[in-house]
C-alpha cells in the first residue's frame, strides 16, 4: 500500500510547492522563503524508510526540479537532495528517532541544503551576494516554513514510511 | 600491474570511489550546462514538457482563489483606481489622436526617403501573450515557466514584459514551455552574463548598460554612464536596442540615485525596475520581427 502512496503523494507535494504554496506566502516575503516540502519528504524518508529509498527519492526529484526549472545550471538540486537525503538515512536509519530529534535534523538538513545550494552557485558565479545576506534573507525565513511543514506531516509522514520499512525487513525474513 | 594493485587498494573502500566519480560527473554536468543552450536534448524536454503540462492544471485557479481574496480586500482601494483610471483614459485618447497624425506623417517620411521593406519593418516588434504555469521554489533560480515554447517561434534571450515593464529574458526553451529569468538575477560576473543596453525616455542621447541587480537595495545597477551624460534622478530607463538583442523601447524602471562608479571614469545609476516580479499570471514575450538570416 504504502510505495503506492508514497510516490504520488510526492509529486502532488512537487506540483503543490511549485504553483499552490507561492500565492499563500505572503507578500512581503515572497521570494525569501521557499518551500522545500519535497526535501523534507525525502528526509522523512531517510529518517524511516531506509538510506536507499532516500537517495531515490532525493536524486528522482532533486533532477525534477532540475529540469523543470533550468534556469542557470543542472544538477544542483540532484546531487543536493540525493545526497542529503542519503546521509541521513546512512547516519540515523533504524535509529529510534523521537519527534523533536527528527524535527531537529531535518532543520539542520535543510539548512544543509540552502547552504550547499548557496556555495555551488557562488562557485559558479552565478550568484554575487554574501551568505550573510542570502542566510537572513532567504535561508533562515525558509527554515521556519520547513520545520512547520514537517511538524504537520510528521505523524502520516512516519506511518506510511515506517510501514515501508518493515515490511521490506519481513520480506528479507 | 603493482602499481594497478595499489590503486586499487586505494579505491577498496567501494563508497568512496563511487561518492568520486558522482562528484566529477555532477561538475560536469554543472559546467556543462551553465552557458547558453540554444536546443536541449530529447529527455529534457520530455520531462520538462511533461511535468509543466501537469503544474499547470495548478497554478491558475490557485492564482484565481488567491485574487479573490485580495479583491475582497482591496475592494476599498478599487474607487481611487477608477478615478485614476479615468484620467489616464483620458489622456490617452487626446495623445491617440496625435499619435495617429505622427505616425501617417512617418510612414510618409518612410517612404518618401525610400527606407526598405527590412528597415521598415525593423521596429514591428510582435508581443505575445503568455500565462505563467508554475514558480521555481529555489531562492536563488527563481525562474518561472511560461506556456510558450519554441514550437510557438520563441527563442533563448527574448525580452519577457508586463503591462508594467520588462520583467525578464527567455532562459531555456522547452517545445511547449519555456523558462523566464527575471531580471532580478542578471549578473555581470557570470559565464552567461547579459547586459541590456539602456537608455531614458526623457533624454535619447543617453546610454548606460544594466547589468547587475542589488538584491540588498532591491535595484539594477546601470553601468558605463558617461560623465557628461545628461540622465538624472526620477528619468525613466527604457531599453535602447543598440545591440540587436532586445528589443528598442521596453520600459524598465526609474533611476533612484547616480553617483560615480567603481573606477571612477564613469557613472553608475541604481534604477528602481518598475515591474512587479511576485505573482505574475500573464506575461507578454516581444518577439523581434523576423529579418530574414543577418540578424541573430
Amino acid at each position: 500500500m504504502n510505495t503506492k502512496w508514497v510516490i504520488p503523494l510526492t509529486v502532488l507535494l512537487f506540483m503543490l510547492e511549485t504553483t499552490v504554496v507561492p500565492w499563500l506566502i505572503p507578500e512581503p516575503m515572497y521570494g525569501r522563503i521557499a518551500p522545500h516540502f519535497v526535501f523534507v519528504a525525502a528526509l522523512y524518508a531517510g529518517l524511516y524508510a531506509g538510506r536507499h529509498a532516500a537517495l531515490f527519492m532525493g536524486f528522482i526529484f532533486g533532477l525534477l526540479q532540475d529540469i523543470v526549472f533550468y534556469g542557470h545550471l543542472l544538477g544542483v538540486h540532484t546531487l543536493l537532495m540525493g545526497a542529503i537525503a542519503y546521509l541521513t538515512g546512512f547516519l540515523l536509519e533504524g535509529k529510534r528517532i523521537p519527534m523533536l530529534a527528527a524535527l531537529a535534523v531535518i532543520g539542520l538538513g535543510c539548512f544543509l541544503y540552502d547552504s550547499a545550494a548557496y556555495g555551488i552557485y557562488r562557485v559558479f558565479r552565478v550568484t554575487h551576494e554574501t551568505f550573510e545576506f542570502v542566510l537572513l534573507h532567504s535561508i533562515a525565513p525558509s527554515l521556519f516554513l520547513q520545520i512547520g511543514f514537517a511538524l504537520a506531516v510528521y505523524v502520516p509522514a512516519r506511518r506510511l514510511l515506517e510501514a515501508k520499512a518493515k515490511k521490506s525487513t519481513d520480506e528479507e525474513e | 600491474m603493482g602499481r594497478v594493485s595499489e590503486l586499487f587498494r586505494i579505491f577498496r573502500n567501494r563508497k568512496l570511489f563511487v561518492l568520486l566519480i558522482v562528484l566529477i560527473v555532477f561538475a560536469a554536468i554543472m559546467g556543462f550546462s551553465l552557458g547558453q543552450r540554444d536546443n536541449l536534448t530529447w529527455p529534457e524536454n520530455f520531462v520538462g514538457d511533461s511535468v509543466t503540462f501537469v503544474q499547470q492544471w495548478f497554478y491558475k485557479p490557485a492564482g484565481y482563489l488567491a485574487g479573490l481574496f485580495e479583491d475582497i480586500r482591496t475592494m476599498r482601494d478599487l474607487y481611487r483606481e477608477n478615478e485614476e483610471l479615468r484620467t489616464t483614459v483620458a489622456r490617452y485618447a487626446r495623445d491617440r489622436v496625435t499619435y495617429n497624425r505622427i505616425e501617417l506623417e512617418n510612414e510618409r517620411l518612410k517612404e518618401a526617403l525610400a527606407f526598405k521593406e527590412r528597415q521598415k519593418r525593423m521596429f514591428d516588434y510582435e508581443y505575445v501573450i503568455a500565462q505563467v504555469v508554475a514558480v521555481s521554489q529555489d531562492p536563488l533560480n527563481p525562474t518561472f515557466k511560461i506556456n510558450l515554447g519554441s514550437t510557438d517561434g520563441i527563442r533563448p534571450n527574448m525580452a519577457v514584459v508586463t503591462t508594467d515593464g520588462l520583467v525578464g529574458l527567455v532562459s531555456r526553451v522547452f517545445p511547449l514551455y519555456s523558462t523566464v529569468m527575471p531580471i532580478t538575477q542578471l549578473n555581470s560576473e557570470s559565464s552567461g552574463a547579459q547586459a541590456i543596453s539602456a537608455t531614458v525616455m526623457e533624454h535619447k542621447e543617453s546610454f548606460g548598460v544594466i547589468e547587475d541587480y542589488d538584491a540588498q537595495r532591491g535595484m539594477l545597477v546601470m553601468n558605463r554612464i558617461a560623465e557628461d551624460d545628461p540622465l538624472s534622478e526620477r528619468d525613466v530607463v527604457i531599453t535602447s536596442g543598440l545591440g540587436g538583442v532586445y528589443p528598442y523601447g521596453l520600459v524598465i524602471g526609474t533611476v533612484e540615485t547616480r553617483q560615480v562608479g567603481d573606477f571612477g571614469l564613469t557613472h553608475t545609476a541604481y534604477v528602481k525596475p518598475s515591474a512587479d516580479f511576485d505573482r505574475l499570471a500573464e506575461v507578454f514575450v516581444v518577439v523581434p520581427p523576423d529579418l530574414g538570416e543577418e540578424t541573430p
